[in-house]
């Protein structure tokens, strides 16, 4: 798809991934609704892009919240207009330093499946049936190594992962033929606020710069990527 | 007679029913809505109103007195035409509400975060509605709007609705001011049904208005201009489907009135931007729709007089009685009607 004159909600976009990916798409002439859940660092976020020129458009939102799925969908619509795009990046590690399954709370398991899993699930549902309606639209579900591999401590998150991987693959079997793609992608181990969160001893180094994930995340939306797939960005 | 009681949370799935009302036969057919596509035929065009419904419920205060404020239409960017209720809630019935405090042009209205509401004209027909223009504008209006905005709710309701409650699934810009209510049964899996039953289903998005005002002097003005948007292709194929003699199926009054709103003002169903005074009843000329797929209405309430544009009274009012001995549930979130004129 080409990116020039497309409308896209980007979630979590005020740090890492989030903000490098609204800052990419919109340099490709994309319209771009930036979501985030405190709007001091959305907006921070944001001027600089604006700034340039680049088409942007903030909006605070929780989106672990139950009607949050509408209210942004909502939103979106009334600033950018018909919305051709949704990137599900916002995610939540819950506590940090990262927990063994045995000393997780089920309050904070709960936290993690509401925005990593209801949340992106809710927004979808908001925009799809639109999106069906006009034959086309893509869904990107921004997943980790850590739904596909068990690792000590990262059970919550990885477990919600998971499950927004299954979620991504169902979603991409009922739509089949509809004209809407769903993708998966696995973004890898990138310099984030979010990763120094969990491994703060991380060799920095080794770690991707968000910037150049969100580049082959735009040339995975400007390729033809199937339905259903899971990628994985090598960078 | 005895009425249809209101739905009061949304009927959902494979409870959703319908009466299908034959104007030419005068039948009528008690079935679900899990059946809708047995009624399509080959060739029939299927249009939904693609507007989402706006948080258009305002908490608001005038000096020291409580006020609801609710959207009606957006007039020009950051310029609304609204309704000013006074003290009380979604609980009581719209036409027991307390009157609102007067008002006059340059009056404001705080309603709550930094989104305040100006007077600009008061509408000489009634006191209560307004012409208002909003600080802050532009993006900052609608964040405002989304973050402090409710859904217009009914009294007839058990529980308050979210605003994902009150959308239907193909729900695209948010145009309305309460939600197109007649979609509102319809799931993708049921337009699924639809297509391959050999329909095409297509879309405009058409600004439904508010349903009660608590005046009776402005209850009888509505519905007020509404506007709607027709795209490209949809308005090709409606015509085309009337040159070929095919059936043309509104989802809703809403539709009804852009549709025949549009071929009145043009002679024909134009691509664009439009806005419609047009008043269903028993006296509009129908030149474009030919069935209507609606909510349960009882004979009390404003829709029903629109609904007379597609059937007479007579068999109307035969469908009510059914719809009241059969458990039919009523309102925008209730059961569904299928007339086919």
């Amino acid at each position: 798809m080409k990116l020039e004159g497309k409308k896209v909600i980007v979630t979590g976009a005020s740090r890492g991934l989030g903000r490098a990916l609204s800052e990419v798409l919109a340099e490709r002439g994309a319209e771009v609704v930036m979501v985030a859940r405190r709007a001091g660092p959305l907006e921070d976020a944001a001027a600089p892009l604006s700034a340039r020129g680049l088409r942007v458009h903030t909006l605070a939102a929780d989106v672990g919240a139950r009607d949050a799925g509408a209210r942004i969908a909502g939103a979106a619509h009334a600033m950018a207009g018909v919305i051709d795009v949704v990137i599900h990046n916002a995610s939540t590690l819950g506590p940090t330093p990262l927990a063994a399954l045995a000393d997780t709370r089920d309050e904070d398991l709960e936290a993690a499946f509401a925005v990593n899993v209801l949340g992106p699930f809710r927004l979808t549902r908001a925009l799809v049936g639109g999106m069906v309606q006009r034959g086309s639209g893509v869904i990107v579900h921004i997943s980790s190594d850590a739904a596909i591999d068990a690792y000590p401590t990262w059970g919550a998150y990885g477990a919600s992962k998971a499950a927004l991987d299954h979620l991504s693959r169902t979603w991409a079997e009922e739509l089949r033929d509809t004209g809407v793609r769903v993708v998966s992608v696995d973004p890898g181990d990138m310099d984030t606020e979010m990763h120094a969160a969990a491994l703060p001893d991380a060799d920095r180094a080794t770690l991707a710069k968000p910037a150049d994930v969100a580049e082959a995340i735009a040339r995975i939306l400007e390729g033809d990527a199937p339905s259903g797939s899971r990628v994985r960005v090598r960078s | 007679m005895k009425a249809m009681r209101a739905a009061g949370e949304p009927r959902l799935g494979h409870e959703q029913r319908m009466l299908v009302v034959d104007a030419a036969s005068g039948e009528l057919s008690d079935e679900r809505v899990t059946s809708l596509a047995i009624h399509v035929r080959p060739g029939d065009v299927w249009v939904l109103n693609d507007s989402a419904t706006l948080p258009a419920s305002l908490a608001g205060r005038i000096g020291d007195t409580d006020v609801e404020l609710r959207l009606s239409g957006e007039l020009s960017s950051g310029r609304w035409r609204a309704v000013l209720f006074g003290r009380g809630s979604w609980r009581d019935d719209t036409d027991r509400r307390h009157p609102p405090p007067r008002v006059s042009p340059g009056d404001t209205i705080a309603l709550g975060g930094s989104l305040r509401a100006h007077v600009e004209r008061v509408d000489p027909r009634s006191a209560r509605l307004l012409e208002i223009s909003f600080t802050p504008r532009g993006d900052a209006f609608w964040r405002a709007l989304y973050a402090v905005g409710q859904p217009v709710q009914y009294s007839y309701l058990l529980r308050e609705l979210e605003l994902r409650e009150l959308s239907t699934a193909f729900a695209g810009r948010p145009w309305s001011v309460e939600l197109p209510s007649a979609g509102r049964p319809l799931t993708l899996e049921r337009l699924r049904d639809l297509r391959r039953a050999g329909a095409a289903v297509v879309a405009l998005t058409h600004a439904a208005g508010l349903s009660a005002t608590g005046d009776p002097a402005l209850d009888a003005l509505l519905p007020l201009p509404e506007r709607y948007d027709i795209p490209d292709a949809t308005a090709a194929a409606v015509m085309r489907a009337l040159s070929e003699r095919r059936r043309v199926v509104a989802v809703g009054t809403s539709v009804t009135r852009a549709l025949e709103g549009s071929f009145a003002a043009h002679g024909e169903v134009r691509p664009g931007p439009g806005e419609t005074d047009l008043r269903l009843g028993p006296n509009t000329l129908r030149r474009v729709s030919c069935a209507l797929f609606t909510g349960a209405h009882d004979p009390s309430s404003s829709h029903y007089e629109l609904l007379r544009a597609f059937a007479s009274s007579r068999l109307l009012e035969r469908a009510s009685r059914f719809s009241a001995e059969h458990g039919y549930l009523a309102h925008e979130l209730g059961d569904s009607w299928l007339i086919l004129a």
